[in-house]
């Protein structure tokens, strides 16, 4: 029965060509126009990092270090093996390396701009920076012991980003991500007897890779609106469903389906299924023209196809939502309101139009709950290769707007006997 | 089979069927007959359980059906008064989708669906777009979709306004054929009088939510036995001339019909002569003069006040 609900929706979209247009047609022209008009300013703006870093020294690398090579000294070793492990410990000073092989280096000097600091600066403060780095005390010492003789742990960088600039914070966590791990890995090798030299190599191939993944980072004009285009136009299927819905009561369709003992809720699950799937039908087209046409690919295609779900199965309940408010109050005005007022207003607060995580603060964070940006910075995270786990929160709140949408639903439904 | 108890169903400021009794027997076809706004269509809403009355009862076989509206489902066709089809589908689609959220098998289905067309008479136009089709035809799968589960009872809400005058001989006579040949019981919905006449063995008149007359049709035509009409033709029709016949004692109604003018008159009353008198007074030629018992459409009018079409 289901099954013949979802089938009749299906045949009815697709033999509507206004309906079409509005769902495929329109979004992929603008995906195509904003893309180009705008893509100069969105391309010239995104790998111009403007990263400031605060950095709290509470550690004295040169002391850190002398002291290292005294406790060398004193070891009852041969004095060729005393030279190469001074040599060592030298070469790999790791705050040392951070400043001037990281911090310094031609991909980054430009970007960012290092501040020291003696004091955590004040909340006010530190919403100039776009994070900050507190190195513990000890941190080098810590790192030469666990180095050379296999005491303590791997000492730990200390990186606090700032929220509201989404793109800096991106890059910085890389760096330290990437610095963090390369820290365990070399301080792992002398004690395996790998002479220094192999090592400084592999020191620079690591920071070399920190840039290429840094690289990846920015999503280009076209790929931005593909997203917000497509986020935007899924609402209209939501509309469109609850339309369609809203004739089926007038014309008595509706009172048709009842009087074939088809139950209420069984009706409305036909709205919500054939909703998700004629939305996840629309996302894959747009997304796969988008691939096709403008090149915006997707590092992890199963990534995109659960965001993409969650999303449509939102568009669901906000179909349900919507045939629901119009089927008790007989009248065409939620559908109205949802088509003209709210999905502009979802779309632009998500960032459709404008990439409003720019913007910062108050507004971004109102943005990246709300059900249009919570799926456009899914999307725009998952295009910059961050994995599931870092969109959990914006998929968390499109999912709990779902369940709200069909709570609600569920009080506001039609009553039994009032079905004309 | 169907018995309906003082029936109501007021809206929040609109008090459309006031205690309604009727009954329908089984292989019956009983008319409904009201102008606009009676509370036709309200009073078949109630009775196929698509609304709740605010008070009074449908029994369906002794039971009442408002807690448990299953029963009357399960054997009620309904012809809605509107349209209710998909445009967008094609007859045979429509015809599937209805059958099947009826639970009619899929070995079934197909056999159904023929056996409708062929009733209706679309099988040639079944691939067909709904939204291509004629007023008539559209009328045609209206009916044909409350026919699909083979229903013990159909009830039909008006299902030929709108249409010409052929496909109308059609639907009143499969309507016909319907009810002799599968021996379904019909309610029928209609403001045609004519309609009501030829398919009905006892009707309904409603007016403004209350049924004001009921019977076989010879019982309500015998309401009015003692009068009768006279249908008076005239070459051009003078107000002064209308003026003066109603003004005379014996004349209960008076309907223009330009031309034509009706009259309802107790059958004693010698009135004729006074008619030609005061033609003559307002020099009005007459052309022709009918005396005929009244038909229903004259007892409507008689207990209305009103014609049935405006
Ligand atoms: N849902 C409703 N809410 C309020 N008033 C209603 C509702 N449905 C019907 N009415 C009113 O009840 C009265 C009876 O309407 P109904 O549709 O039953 O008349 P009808 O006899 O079928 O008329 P028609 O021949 O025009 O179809 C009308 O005055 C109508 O305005
Ligand atoms: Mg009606």
């Amino acid at each position: 029965m289901i099954a013949q609900l979802i089938k009749k929706e299906l045949l009815m979209v697709w033999r509507r060509p206004r309906e079409l247009v509005i769902l495929l047609f329109m979004p992929f022209v603008l995906i195509t126009i904003l893309g180009a008009a705008l893509g100069s300013i969105i391309d010239g703006e995104a790998p111009d990092l403007d990263i400031k870093l605060a950095v709290i020294q509470k550690d004295d690398a040169a002391y850190g270090e002398e002291k290292m090579i005294k406790k060398m000294a004193s070891l009852p070793i041969s004095p060729e093996e005393k030279a190469v492990a001074i040599e060592g410990i030298k070469s790999f000073n790791p705050i040392r390396i951070l400043f001037d092989d990281v911090f310094a280096s031609e991909e980054f000097k430009d970007s960012i701009q290092v501040t020291e600091m003696e004091t955590v600066p004040s909340d006010k403060e530190a919403l100039e920076y776009s994070g900050i780095l507190e190195i513990p005390a000890g941190f080098t010492e810590q790192f030469y012991l666990h180095a050379f003789f296999n005491e303590d742990e791997v000492p730990k960088l200390n990186l606090k980003l700032n929220e509201s600039s989404t793109l800096e914070g991106s890059v910085l966590n890389d760096i330290f991500t990437s610095f963090q791990e390369d820290i365990s890995l070399w301080s792992a090798l002398p004690s395996l007897g790998i002479d220094p030299e192999t090592l400084q190599n592999s020191i620079i191939s690591k920071v070399g890779k920190t840039e290429t993944v840094t690289k990846k980072k920015p999503v280009n004009a076209v790929t931005y609106y593909a997203i917000g285009m497509c986020v935007m136009f899924m609402f209209y299927v939501a509309g469109n469903s609850a339309a369609l819905a809203l004739e089926e009561k007038e014309n008595q369709i509706y009172g048709r389906i009842l009087l074939a003992n088809v139950p209420v809720p069984i009706f409305f699950v036909g709205i919500f299924v054939s909703t998700i799937i004629i939305t996840f039908v629309q996302m894959n087209i747009l997304f796969g023209l988008s691939a096709l046409i403008h090149g915006v690919s997707w590092p992890n295609v199963i990534d995109y196809f659960v965001v993409t779900f969650t999303l449509c199965v939102m568009v669901g309940g906000f179909a349900v939502f919507i045939s629901a408010i119009n089927y008790r109050s007989n009248s065409r005005s939620a559908t109205q309101v949802f088509s003209s007022f709210l999905i502009p207003i979802i779309a632009f607060v998500g960032g459709s139009f404008i990439p409003v995580s720019q913007i910062g603060g108050f507004f971004e964070m109102i943005s990246q709950y709300s059900p249009g940006g919570a799926g456009i910075s899914a999307y725009y995270k998952i295009m910059q290769g961050y994995s599931l786990s870092d969109v959990s929160s914006q998929l968390l709140s499109v999912s709990i707007t779902t369940v709200l949408l069909l709570l609600l639903s569920i009080l506001i439904r039609p009553r039994r006997g009032e079905s004309i | 089979m169907l018995e309906v108890v003082e029936l109501s169903k007021h809206f929040k400021n609109k008090k459309a069927v006031k205690g309604v009794n009727l009954y329908l027997e089984k292989g019956e076809t009983v008319g409904l007959l009201g102008p606009n706004g009676a509370g036709k269509s309200t009073t078949i809403s109630l009775i196929s359980s698509l609304v709740h009355p605010t008070s009074g009862d449908v029994r369906l076989k002794n039971e009442s059906i408002i807690r448990k509206p299953e029963k009357i489902r399960k054997i009620l066709g309904v012809v809605p008064q509107d349209i209710a089809l998909y445009m967008d589908l094609t007859a045979e689609e429509n015809l599937e989708f209805f059958g099947r959220i009826h639970r009619i098998k899929k070995k079934d289905l197909q056999r159904k669906v023929e056996e409708v067309l062929d009733i209706i008479g679309l099988t040639d136009r079944k691939k067909d777009l709904v939204k291509t089709f004629s007023g008539g035809m559209k009328r045609r799968l209206n009916i044909g979709v409350a026919l699909l589960h083979e229903p013990e009872l159909i009830i039909m809400d008006e299902p030929t306004v709108g249409i010409d005058p052929q496909s109308r001989n059609y639907i009143l006579e499969t309507v016909k054929r319907l009810n002799t040949e599968k021996n379904i019981t019909v309610l029928y919905t209609s403001h045609y009088m004519e309609e009501v006449e030829y398919l009905c063995d006892r009707i309904y008149i409603m007016d403004h939510g209350e049924v004001i007359a009921a019977g076989t049709k010879e019982e309500i035509k015998a309401i009015l036995s003692s009068e009768q009409s006279i249908a008076i033709k005239v070459e051009i029709l003078k107000g002064e001339y209308l003026q003066l016949l109603q003004a005379l004692p014996n004349v209960k109604n008076i309907s223009v019909q330009d031309p034509a003018i009706t009259l309802i008159v107790p059958k004693k009353a010698n009135i004729l002569k006074d008619l030609f008198k005061l033609a003559e007074e307002t020099k009005t030629n007459i052309i022709s003069v009918h005396i005929e018992t009244p038909t229903l459409e004259d007892v409507f009018l008689h207990l209305t006040g009103r014609q049935l079409r405006d």
